[in-house]
C-alpha cells in the first residue's frame, strides 16, 4: 500500500529538496533489494527509516550517497545526480559504529579531524581553522574532555558520538545515519537522541536516521518511511501509528508500538 | 670510534639499515591497519622475480625488483578491488606466482649465485654506495608521499567508505599505497633480504599499535622500533658474527615480545 503518493507530489517549492529518490530499484546479484523506491527529503527534516533486517535500509542510505548503484531510477543530491555530485562538504554520514577496529591507534580528535579531509585540498594541512571545528564538533557532542583519548578506549556510546561529530565538522546541511544506536546503553540513547533533536531544531540540520528501533523512531522524527524492499509508508509518523502501518511491517510478530495517545 | 664504526661497509650497511628502517614501518603501519599485512611479503616474492629478471638480462638487480614489484602491485590491486577473489586468496596466488617465475629465471640464468643469495637474504657487505642513493632517493619519495598524502591515508584507512563520501579518491590512494609497498619492499631487501623484508614492514607496526595514543604517535613509535631493531641486530650481528637481517627480524620480534606486558597493562 503505498499511502506516500499524495504527500510527495504537493508542490511545494523544489528548491528544498535535499535529496530525492525517483523509482529506484537496487539489485545485488540476483535479487531485488529495492524496488521501486520514491522518496524525497526536505530541508529541515528529521526522517526516520524504520524497517525489519534485510528490509534495505542500509541499501537505501548507500544509494544516497552514491556507494551503490541504482540498476534503474535516479538518485538526486542538492538537485544534482549523485553521479554527477561534488559538494560532499553538503552531506555528513554516520556509519554503524562496527566500521572501525576497535584497536585502531588514533585519538578522537584525529577521528573527528578525518571529517575535515574531503574539505581541505588534496594534500593540504589541516589548518588553525580545521582545529577549531574540530574542537567545535567535539564540544557539540560533549566529548571535549575525552579529545585526546584512544578511539577503542570510549564508551559505546561516546565512540558512536565522535562519529557523528566526525560528521558534523565539516557543518554539512545533511546528514544520514545508520542505525546509529545499536550496542549502545539507554542513557546514552538519551543523550544522542537529544543531540540530534538539537541539530534539527536548533541547527535546522536535515536528518535521515535509518533503525529498526520502533518506539523510538515514532517518538523522535518528523517524517517517516516505512520500508520493506517497497516503501510501505511515507509520511506522519503519528498516522503510521494510527493506521497500524508500523505493525504491518513487523508482521507477523505482534510488535508492540509504544505511543501515547 | 668503535670498532663497527671503522669500516667503510658497516658505516654504509648501519646508515642503509636506519634509512630503511625509517621507511618501513610508515607503509607499514598503513598496512596493517587495512589488514594488508601480507602484502609486503608477496610483493616481495614478486619483486624476486625481478631480481632474477636483473641477473638474466643486464638490467641491475634492483631496477628489475622495482620494475616487477611495480607491476606486480598494479596487478594485485587491481584483483584485490575487483573483489572477485577473497584478498588473502589474490595475495597468496601473486606471492607463489611471483616466486615460480623467479625459480624459472634463476634457472635460466644458471641457477644460484652469490649475488642472488644476498638478495634472498640480504647483506651487510653488499651495501655499495650506489646502493645508499638509491634508497635514499626512493625513501625520500614513499616518506614525502605518505607526508603529503598523510589526511587523506589515515581517512581512507580509519573508515574507507566515510572516506569516499567525502571525496577522497580512495581508489587511486588505494594504488598508491600498494605502490610505496612495492617500493619500500625493493628499498628493504637490500639489507635484510627479499624473505625477510615483510617483517620489518610488518613488526614495528603491530607494536606500535600496542603502545601508541594515537595515529601519529604510532606512526612515530613504529620508526622508533623499527631503527632500535636495525641498529641492535647490526651490532649483535657484528660482535657475534650473525646474519644481519635475521638478527634485526629477531630484535624486532623481542622488542614486540617485551610490549606485551605494558599493552596489557595500559588496558
Amino acid at each position: 500500500m503505498r499511502t506516500s503518493t499524495r504527500w510527495w507530489t504537493d508542490s511545494t517549492a523544489d528548491a528544498d529538496v535535499v535529496a530525492e529518490l525517483a523509482h529506484v530499484c537496487v539489485d545485488l546479484g540476483a535479487e531485488r533489494v529495492l524496488d521501486e523506491i520514491a522518496l524525497q527529503v526536505r530541508a529541515g527534516d528529521f526522517l526516520g527509516v524504520l524497517g525489519p533486517n534485510g528490509s534495505g535500509k542500509t541499501t537505501l542510505l548507500r544509494v544516497l550517497l552514491g556507494l551503490v548503484r541504482p540498476s534503474c531510477g535516479h538518485v538526486r543530491l542538492f538537485g544534482t545526480d549523485v553521479r554527477e555530485f561534488r559538494d560532499w562538504r553538503r552531506v555528513g554520514y554516520v556509519p554503524q559504529k562496527a566500521v572501525f577496529e576497535s584497536r585502531f591507534p588514533a585519538s578522537a580528535f584525529e577521528v573527528v579531524a578525518s571529517g575535515r579531509s574531503g574539505l581541505t585540498g588534496l594534500g593540504r594541512r589541516l589548518g588553525a581553522a580545521d582545529r577549531r571545528a574540530v574542537r567545535d564538533a567535539l564540544a557539540t557532542v560533549g566529548l571535549s574532555d575525552v579529545r585526546d583519548r584512544l578511539i577503542g578506549r570510549l564508551s559505546q556510546g561516546q565512540q558512536q558520538r565522535v562519529l557523528i561529530a566526525r560528521a558534523l565538522v565539516h557543518a554539512p546541511e545533511l546528514v544520514l545515519l545508520d542505525e546509529p544506536t545499536v550496542g549502545v546503553d539507554p542513557d546514552a540513547q538519551e543523550q544522542f537522541y537529544a543531540l540530534l533533536r538539537h541539530l534539527n531544531r536548533e541547527l535546522h540540520t536535515t536528518l535521515v536516521l535509518v533503525s529498526h528501533d520502533v518506539g523510538v523512531i515514532a517518538r523522535e522524527v518528523t517524517k517517516l518511511a516505512c520500508l520493506n524492499r517497497t516503501l510501505v509508508f511515507h509520511g506522519d509518523p503519528q498516522e503510521a501509528v494510527r493506521t497500524g502501518a508500523l505493525e504491518r511491517l513487523y508482521r507477523p510478530d505482534s510488535l508492540v508500538v509504544a505511543h501515547h495517545h | 670510534m668503535p670498532e663497527i664504526l671503522q669500516y667503510g661497509f658497516m658505516q654504509r650497511a648501519l646508515l642503509a639499515g636506519v634509512m630503511i628502517g625509517v621507511i618501513a614501518p610508515v607503509i607499514g603501519t598503513f598496512l596493517v591497519l587495512r589488514r594488508l599485512s601480507l602484502i609486503a611479503d608477496t610483493l616481495a616474492h614478486v619483486a624476486l622475480a625481478g631480481v632474477a629478471l636483473g641477473l638474466l638480462t643486464d638490467l641491475h638487480p634492483a631496477a628489475g625488483a622495482l620494475l616487477v614489484g611495480v607491476v606486480g602491485a598494479v596487478g594485485i590491486e587491481r584483483l584485490r578491488v575487483s573483489g572477485r577473489l577473497f584478498a588473502e586468496a589474490a595475495l597468496a596466488i601473486f606471492l607463489s606466482g611471483g616466486l615460480a617465475l623467479a625459480v624459472v629465471l634463476i634457472g635460466l640464468a644458471g641457477g644460484f649465485n652469490v649475488d642472488l643469495f644476498t638478495y634472498l637474504f640480504g647483506s651487510v657487505t653488499a651495501v655499495r654506495g650506489q646502493d645508499l642513493w638509491v634508497i635514499l632517493v626512493l625513501g625520500v619519495g614513499v616518506v614525502g608521499a605518505v607526508v603529503f598524502f598523510y589526511k587523506e591515508l589515515f581517512a581512507l584507512t580509519f573508515d574507507e567508505e566515510a572516506a569516499r563520501v567525502q571525496g577522497v579518491p580512495v581508489d587511486a590512494l588505494n594504488l598508491l599505497v600498494t605502490l610505496l609497498a612495492a617500493i619500500t619492499v625493493v628499498v628493504a631487501m637490500r639489507v635484510v633480504g627479499v624473505l625477510l623484508t615483510s617483517a620489518l614492514v610488518v613488526i614495528p607496526a603491530v607494536t606500535a599499535l600496542r603502545l601508541a595514543h594515537s595515529f601519529r604517535g604510532a606512526l612515530w613509535v613504529a620508526i622508533a622500533v623499527s631503527v632500535t631493531a636495525v641498529l641492535a641486530g647490526m651490532t649483535a650481528a657484528f660482535y657475534f658474527d650473525l646474519a644481519a637481517g635475521g638478527a634485526i627480524v629477531l630484535t624486532a620480534i623481542l622488542l614486540f615480545a617485551l610490549t606485551g606486558p605494558l599493552a596489557r597493562r595500559r588496558a
